[in-house]
């Protein structure tokens, strides 16, 4: 290695060697975890393909057995990939700067033959690169984990915080986001640990938001069922909670409860009869909005760090005193 | 070879300090002719002064004819300062100390002696010539006007 | 003008503002290459920050400074300067050997003959950890890396501060002998007047953000006198009347006596005064303590002698 790659492969290789170790435990752990998984699932003939959602199709005293046994290792990967932007804002972002700017570091750095924009360029990109790789092999370790019990009986479900924000791209690009934002509160607040204290702050905050938003961004599907007949079950969709009746000119009136039925009380058809209802229905997001949900998360978190970076790149030209 | 030290609260300029040691050095035969001075580097590097300073010490030296340059070889010493008249024994000491002793009987204190000893020397030698290191002198005047070859 | 080799660091009209005012303001000057010029001025004069300037690592918010005719932060200057902080920053995690390995990566011109043997000579090992390093040998190292560089223009801040009598001496004879090697030109600023009398020879004062003195040193010794003597009765300083007032830069009156630092005086007492010129350290200090600067006009004459 030459140069400023170097020199930033001398700074964090001591956090790519520990973070590549760490992967690599984890990784061991979950080969041995899912092998013991699948062979539980194969010596049991649990049929996990026709499994999915609440009212699957294989209810019996193994798949429980199954599911109580692996969703607690399950999600506590899930939940370590789902803080992997936080740890890597932490302890490579707020650094990167932040412990140059404390130590006076920077002021070796840049009174050297390079430019202020290579010396960092190079620094960031390495870490960018790590921490795409780093989140990715995470979030495909999820993914294939969960694969074999996904969206089944009482297990972990697309929509779950522990798989949601642990994969797919969001996942990746949530990552890069912590790491820009780490390396914005270093350069900002010029000390290392209130900027650690600053990215954990902002990461959590936005995982938070949209993860109470996330349902704002799309309009769930409308699912009705004529007369009195029982609404459709959710399967491994994401009820959205509201349900009710629709009347003949399919105004949706969002009372469950318009129609109990109990001692003395008339009968589902004929109260709905009385009030004009022609339908029951229920808004769901189903699985495939997995994806739909990803895109957008994704492009929101690598929109704010592009905006992070272009704030860092910024501020370095204006010169950093 | 000969190893300088320098004296920073003395009062007397930097490179006086370094042409007397070598002068002092020369007279009790410690560099003979034939020997090289240390150079500018080695010098500086030791008591951390202005290479100029070492520069202007050696070619006062050399203008005193002491020492000469040989170009790519270094500074060598051209002659001693050895001087039988100067000895222990001589019969100049000896002068001196009687002299010395009519100033004491006189009623002159040590600083009056060596004021009178030095004002002598001054109009014996005439400035830029400084007073030699044996006398004690608390931060003497400079009024001699520097040249301006060494300022450009 | 911009591109005499003679000159080393050219301010014109410099000036830096802070959040909390000017740190610098209306900075003249010009530091002659090849010399060893003592920055000196109280705290917060704005020493460090016409260091920082000089790098590149400040940008001047007014006027402009120039490196050998570069502006400073640009490839062609950086590479002809090497600056050694205040506190002398170094990566604590990294080897002697790693530290030397990083001057090398990021420099085109890189000595490591000459690095290594800096390094050497204080008997420090390669392999030793920065973090673990003392003071002296940490600047050491500091200075290794900074001539390693092959720098034309060496700026030293406050390279003398937290060391030990003797580690100063060896660092100063560092410095000296690099600069009796390669003739590099020196900036540096230190607190011990004392050590600055011994290795400047030009001098810039800094204070209140503005230069009060520039010129070779030897010149301001002998174009200032310093005078004491019986007070005159007769004025309210003691001087004597025909003293030029605009040229006193401190005057004294203790008692029946007067003491005072004149500057470009060609007044010639009487009998009574004790005339004689001052040490650079004596001048330094006369220009520290007093405030009443008296014009900058011969200032400036000094700098364009």
């Amino acid at each position: 290695m030459k140069g400023t790659l170097w020199l930033a492969w001398r700074q964090q290789r001591a956090l790519i060697l520990t973070g590549a170790a760490l992967l690599l435990a984890v990784t061991a752990w979950v080969v041995v975890m899912r092998t013991g998984m699948t062979g539980f699932i194969s010596s049991h003939h649990i049929p996990t393909s026709t499994c999915k959602g609440w009212d699957g199709d294989c209810e019996s005293e193994a798949a429980r057995t199954l599911l109580d046994d692996y969703n607690g290792p399950l999600r506590a990967l899930g939940s370590l990939s789902t803080a992997l932007p936080v740890l890597i804002g932490i302890f490579w972002g707020a650094p990167l700067l932040g412990r140059e700017l404390e130590s006076g570091t920077w002021k070796l750095a840049l009174t050297q033959g390079v430019g202020i924009g290579r010396w960092f360029t190079t620094r960031y990109a390495l870490a960018a690169a790590c921490t795409v790789l780093g989140s990715a092999v995470l979030a495909a370790l999820v993914a294939w984990w969960w694969s074999p019990v996904s969206n089944m009986l009482n297990g972990l479900y697309w929509h779950d915080g522990y798989i949601f924000n642990a994969t797919g791209p969001a996942a990746i690009a949530c990552a890069l986001f912590g790491l820009a934002a780490g390396t914005a509160a270093g350069l900002l607040i010029r000390r290392t640990l209130p900027a650690m204290a600053a990215v954990l702050g902002a990461v959590v905050a936005v995982r938070f938001a949209l993860n109470s938003f996330r349902s704002d961004w799309i309009s769930p599907q409308l699912w009705i069922s004529q007369g009195d007949a029982p609404r459709r079950e959710v399967g491994s969709g994401w009820s959205t909670g509201e349900f009710g009746f629709v009347d003949a000119a399919g105004r949706r009136h969002a009372i469950a409860d318009a129609c109990p039925w109990g001692e003395g009380l008339p009968d589902l058809k004929t109260c709905m009869a009385q009030k004009g209802f022609t339908g029951r229905y229920r808004t769901v997001y189903p699985s495939s909005d997995f994806w739909t949900f990803q895109w957008i998360e994704t492009g929101i978190f690598l929109g704010l760090a592009a905006v992070l970076t272009v704030l860092i790149a910024y501020v370095l030209r204006r010169r950093l005193l | 070879m000969i190893a300088f030290r320098i004296d920073r609260r003395s009062g007397v300029a930097t490179y006086l300090q370094l042409v007397h040691q070598v002068r002092q050095a020369l007279r009790l035969g410690v560099l003979e002719p034939g020997d090289r001075l240390p150079t500018a580097r080695e010098v500086v590097e030791a008591v951390a002064v202005n290479p100029n300073t070492v520069l202007r010490a050696y070619r006062e030296l050399e203008r005193e004819g002491l020492v000469e340059p040989r170009p790519g070889r270094g500074t060598f010493v051209r002659r001693s300062l050895a001087r039988p008249a100067a000895a222990a024994d001589s019969p100049l000491r000896a002068e001196a100390a009687a002299w010395v002793g009519r100033a004491r009987a006189a009623g002159l204190e040590r600083e009056d002696i060596a004021a009178l000893a030095a004002s002598v020397l001054d109009d014996s030698f005439p400035p830029p010539e400084p007073p030699p290191p044996f006398i004690p002198a608390p931060r003497p005047p400079q009024t001699h006007t520097h040249t301006q070859e060494e300022d450009t | 003008m911009t591109d005499d080799p003679t000159t080393a660091l050219r301010a014109t009209r410099l000036g830096r503002r802070f959040r909390g005012g000017w740190a610098l303001r209306d900075c003249d000057f010009a530091l002659p290459a090849g010399r060893i010029t003592a920055l000196v001025g109280p705290n917060g004069a704005g020493k460090s920050t016409l260091f920082h300037l000089a790098t590149g690592l400040l940008r001047p918010t007014s006027g402009e400074l120039r490196v050998f005719g570069a502006e400073p932060g640009t490839p062609a200057a950086r590479d002809r300067t090497a600056f050694l902080a205040q506190d002398k920053p170094l990566y604590p995690r990294f080897t002697v050997d790693d530290t030397l390995r990083f001057g090398r990566e990021l420099n085109s011109d890189w000595d490591q003959a000459s690095a290594e043997r800096i390094v050497r000579a204080g008997n420090i090992s390669l392999d030793a950890r920065v973090g673990a390093l003392s003071q002296g040998q940490a600047t050491r190292v500091a200075l290794a890396l900074a001539f390693g560089k092959r720098p034309d223009l060496l700026l030293l801040d406050e390279p003398l501060a937290d060391l030990d009598p003797l580690v100063r001496i060896e660092a100063m004879g560092l410095v000296m002998a690099e600069v009796a090697d390669r003739g590099t030109t020196v900036v540096m600023s230190s607190h011990v007047l004392s050590e600055l009398e011994n290795a400047c020879d030009h001098v810039l004062l800094l204070k209140h953000g503005a230069v009060r003195l520039d010129g070779d040193a030897q010149r301001l010794c002998d174009s200032h006198l310093r005078i004491t003597g019986l007070a005159d009765p007769a004025t309210d300083d003691g001087l004597p009347p025909d003293v030029d007032r605009a040229g006193v830069v401190e005057a004294t009156l203790t008692g029946r006596q007067v003491h005072a630092l004149l500057r470009h005086s060609d007044w010639s007492p009487g009998a009574p005064w004790i005339v004689e010129n001052p040490s650079l350290e004596d001048l330094l200090l006369a220009y520290l303590r007093s405030d009443s600067t008296p014009g900058t006009s011969s200032t400036s004459a000094e700098a364009a002698a």
